[in-house]
């Protein structure tokens, strides 16, 4: 039934990453595989960021579009319901969010955390040779989720390897087995042609772009750097630094513009800042690696580099709620943070797109709809801040407010949402902190 | 489908069943609030919610009943309702975003352009001039009550965006953001026909939703008025119920093909002549409250309505007139008026006896009136003059409202099901192929796996629709496979009819009591008088 109402959605509003996958489809099939991340003049500016495993997968689709006839839109739209339904199916199947963000804004999310979920549910088994082999073919495929590395990491080394070395080899060739394999659809046609290292540095260039991209999107995604960016914005204001709000936070598509993500008043952070900030985030999960449930902890970790990692996008939040969709699908954690999910895509819906979006969260509403009437207070005033800044977005800045007003102060219920969603984020966040130090002591005294 | 995958669906779909559900530690269960704390309710609350939405009434049809044996819907009782219903909406919006009549196709565009011009045309002009303003350019040919409306809609419009009814200067104005405007209209309104239907299957019945949400027209105002005239009749309230069937006739012509039901219908319910003369007063202020505001207007209004001109059925209808034309050039050797004449009579003799004869044997059951409804409205689109191929959406309306329990549920899912294939080569031409499978799909979804007949229908159509892709039809006869729908379901519709008519009529004839009524409104009066 989710796969007819995804099919239904195919003429909708699609972004530029449809021109970019396209363009990918173009690129697999007319240059040799060593080619693929050469930069070539007058080359169109999608240029492929994404490991050779997915560019693989790009050739192979674009194999099947040359033998069909139909036309681009259907085939590109056919081809994430069929990876989504070929990975996530029976996961996440009416979640508002994910439907936003691969079947209309159009992206490949739904099958890498297929593939995410796999290697969750090989750990959760004890299968751990599995979960490495899963999550090195997931990095070669998408090397964003290198942020999940030290969860894994630690957790095969702790649960697993205990010190043997002849399990840590066998993670090892796994894991090693399965990066190799994930980078040769590239790497072995550039060692036959003899330029193996040569395409190793346009690759590494290409994948990790650090210089060219700001710390924060030109949308802010809701994590602990747009409320940093925020405070920013008031010390400039406090300071009478000229508050030229007009282009604080721009339009939320676009080309990534690494002014967006500059500070002005207070100190920039690194990269390494930001990554020293997420292991220290993730720590607690990390230090209860032992005893605790391996999804929960999967969760506190995608939860803590959503909020601190470097030029987080939205769409990253889902990768957290995945462990609470494949453990707790109907308790309200899971509800709140799926509400909270699609409240945070929901910006990446052009205006024209404003029913659909209202109507897929009606939908995911609608199927745990006894919940909505178990609230309590507090979160019967969460929601309502949810819908009044969904309202102040769509409807009172564009058609209720004057005009003039308006425009002056473009750049506020963005800000607001980003702001809102970031704290509402960091409050799950540090809930989750506070169940792992409280495990944490129950372990070292237990009563 | 890897090992893996097959092992992980599996499990998925048992923790949403909730039958292994692990959890939390207990900490961070709190954290949402609906832990164990709580009273029962909540907690038989918290357990639907783990269990999810219940399996759709119509796949528990033939569990624990008999065939034949009434029971009250699962539908009605339960909050699944809700999601049936935003399913529902989804679905048409999903149609929505797709192609609709006349898109990028100038000079005349189609239907889409028609309810735009008329908004443009009511905000500008005054009210006498609403039906004569450039009838050659998609004149307004529906009654006031959609002009009304029209007129709403035109004067939202010009809020968010005055370039849409500027008068003549916005003919053919198609922008994405007034597009999404138009259909969500549509989807308003359509809450109204929504709102009236209980079953999954009645609520994505697939022709209504293809003509509304990807045709594009209002179809869901005259029906949903309709439909909720004839819930009215059956709690009992005559009055209110002839004002909604006024304002149905009033927003759309083809609310006509259910009025000798509804006249008849009062007549049979009616307790003395005094509650029939209320009904009768009722109708004529309504009537009047209508029409009064067009002032001189009425009569160019009426012409506009009732064109008799526009011949005796539009392209390739699946009614008699069409067969006869097909088979012996019926249009081509008779003449129009003779045409008229005899289709006046025909539709007459088909569409009065069922409802004549409740009305003598003073029945009023619910699923009695609901046939009677549709056996009047089926008579009119085989027999009346000027039919187009939507207007088998009226007949089928009536028995969208027969529950998941009934007898007849079988034969609604067929219905429904011939519907939306009659009006398939419309959608075809409309490139409205992509959503007319995925309703199809999300129909036989919803429809009872023990449903055989639909079912094996369904099994059926694939290979049918393949056939004019297969063999392409022959330079003569460009036409051939959608004439040859259209006479088929010309075929099975008059088939239909004719068993339904002479069941109904032996049914009254033979039988002293009503049969055994499931409908919820009748259970819940009898509840009340126990």
């Amino acid at each position: 039934m989710d796969l007819c109402l995804k099919v239904l959605l195919a003429p909708a509003y699609r972004s530029t990453d449809f021109d970019v996958h396209k363009n990918w489809l173009e690129i697999t099939s007319s240059r040799p595989p060593h080619q693929w991340y050469d930069d070539v003049p007058g080359q169109s500016e999608w240029t492929l960021d994404y490991p050779p495993a997915f560019a693989l997968v790009e050739a192979v689709l674009a194999k099947i579009f040359a033998l069909t006839t139909t036309n681009d839109v259907l085939f590109q739209r056919g081809s994430v319901i069929f990876l989504q339904a070929l990975t996530l199916r029976p996961l996440l199947s009416f979640n508002a969010a994910l439907i936003m963000v691969d079947n209309i804004h159009f992206q490949y999310n739904g099958f890498f955390l297929g593939v995410l979920a796999f290697s969750l549910d090989a750990l959760d088994r004890g299968n751990y040779i599995l979960a490495a082999f899963w999550f090195s073919l997931l990095l070669t495929l998408k090397h964003l989720f290198l942020t999940l590395a030290p969860f894994f990491t630690i957790h095969i080394l702790v649960r697993y390897v205990r010190g043997s070395p002849r399990r840590f080899a066998k993670v090892a060739v796994a894991t090693l087995a399965t990066v190799c394999l994930g980078l040769a659809p590239t790497l072995l046609p550039a060692a036959v042609e003899g330029v193996f290292f040569d395409t190793l540095l346009k690759l590494k260039a290409r994948l990790f772009p650090f210089d060219s991209r700001g710390l924060v999107h030109s949308y802010w995604a809701p994590n602990f750097w747009a409320l940093y960016a925020f405070l920013d914005r008031l010390v400039l204001r406090a300071a009478g630094g000229g508050g030229g709000g007009g282009n604080v936070v721009g339009s939320t598509r676009g080309r990534v513009d690494a002014e967006a993500g500059g500070m002005a008043a207070l100190p920039q952070p690194t990269p390494l800042v930001c990554a020293i900030l997420t292991l220290i985030a993730m720590a607690p999960a990390l230090a209860a690696s032992r005893a605790g449930d391996p999804l929960k902890a999967a969760f506190h970790c995608a939860l803590s580099a959503f909020i601190f990692g470097w030029h987080v996008h939205e769409k990253f939040a889902l990768v957290a709620l995945l462990p609470l969709a494949m453990r707790i699908p109907d308790r309200p954690l899971c509800r709140h943070f799926s509400r909270l999910c699609a409240f945070a895509v929901l910006p990446l819906m052009p205006q024209t797109e404003f029913v659909t979006a209202i109507l897929l969260i009606a939908l995911e509403e609608a199927y745990h709809f006894p919940l909505l009437f178990n609230f309590s207070f507090l979160e019967r005033l969460h929601v309502s801040a949810l819908l009044a800044l969904v309202f102040l977005h769509r409807l009172a800045w564009p058609f209720l407010l004057p005009a003039q007003f308006a425009a002056k102060f473009e750049f506020l219920p963005l800000m607001l949402i980003s702001v809102y969603g970031a704290l509402s984020f960091a409050a799950i966040w540090l809930h989750s902190c506070r169940s792992f130090l409280l495990l944490q002591k129950n372990i070292l005294f237990p009563s | 489908m890897s090992k893996a995958h097959k092992a992980l669906a599996s499990r998925a779909l048992l923790k949403q069943q909730g039958k292994r559900l692990h959890r939390f530690d207990s900490d961070f269960q709190r954290g949402g609030g609906v832990g164990e704390h709580g009273t029962a309710a909540s907690r038989t609350l918290v357990r639907r919610a783990l269990e999810g939405p219940p399996l759709p009434a119509a796949m528990q049809r033939f569990d624990s009943a008999d065939y034949f044996s009434c029971r009250e819907s699962a539908a009605e009782s339960d909050e699944n309702w809700v999601w049936w219903v935003v399913v529902g909406l989804v679905v048409r919006h999903g149609v929505s975003l797709h192609g609709y009549s006349g898109e990028a196709t100038p000079p005349r565009f189609g239907d889409y352009e028609a309810h735009r011009h008329w908004m443009e045309v009511t905000i500008n002009k005054e009210i006498k001039e609403w039906y004569t303003y450039d009838t050659e350019y998609w004149g307004l040919d529906y009654p006031p009550v959609m002009a009304y409306v029209e007129y709403a809609l035109g004067l939202a419009s010009r809020v968010f965006d005055p370039a849409s009814v500027e008068l003549d200067a916005s003919r053919g104005y198609e922008t994405l953001a007034h597009r999404r405007f138009m259909r969500f209209t549509v989807l308003l309104a359509d809450t109204l026909f929504v709102g009236a239907l209980g079953s999954p299957a009645a609520l994505l019945s697939p022709a209504p939703i293809l003509v509304d949400h990807g045709h594009f027209q209002y179809n869901c105002l005259p029906l949903g008025l309709s439909l909720w005239a004839a819930k009215l009749f059956s709690t009992d309230r005559p009055l209110a119920a002839a004002a909604c069937f006024c304002l149905a006739l009033n927003s759309k012509q083809t609310a006509l093909y259910y009025a000798p039901a509804v006249f008849f219908e009062v007549l049979a319910r009616a307790r003395s002549a005094k509650a029939v003369a209320k009904v009768a007063v009722v109708a004529l202020l309504s009537f009047a409250a209508i029409w009064a505001p067009l002032g001189d207007g009425v009569l160019a209004a009426l012409r506009r309505c009732f064109p008799v001109e526009r011949g005796v059925f539009e392209d390739k209808v699946a009614n008699l007139w069409y067969a006869a034309q097909v088979v012996f050039r019926a249009r081509d050797d008779l003449d129009a008026t003779l045409i008229l004449k005899l289709a006046t009579i025909a539709t007459g003799l088909a569409a009065f006896p069922v409802p004549v004869l409740r009305a003598i044997k003073r029945r009023n059951d619910f699923h009695g009136f609901l046939l009677s409804l549709h056996l009047s409205a089926l008579a009119f689109f085989l027999f009346s003059y000027h039919v187009h191929e939507k207007a088998i959406l009226v007949p089928l309306a009536p028995l969208l409202l027969l529950d998941d329990a009934s007898v007849y549920a079988w034969y609604r899912d067929l219905f429904s099901l011939a519907a939306a294939v009659s009006i398939s080569p419309l959608l075809f031409y409309e490139n409205l192929a992509l959503p007319y499978a995925a309703t199809i799909a999300f129909f036989s979804l919803v429809i009872s796996p023990r449903n055989k007949i639909v079912r094996s229908l369904l099994v059926a159509l694939a290979p049918l629709h393949a056939l004019p892709l297969l063999f392409p039809p022959p330079a003569r006869y460009p036409d051939l496979y959608p004439a040859l729908t259209s006479l088929f379901f010309a075929l099975l519709f008059s088939f239909a009819f004719a068993i339904l008519f002479f069941h109904e009529l032996h049914h009254l004839f033979y039988f002293a009591t009503p049969r055994r009524d499931t409908s919820r409104h009748l259970l819940n009066s009898k509840k009340k008088l126990l």
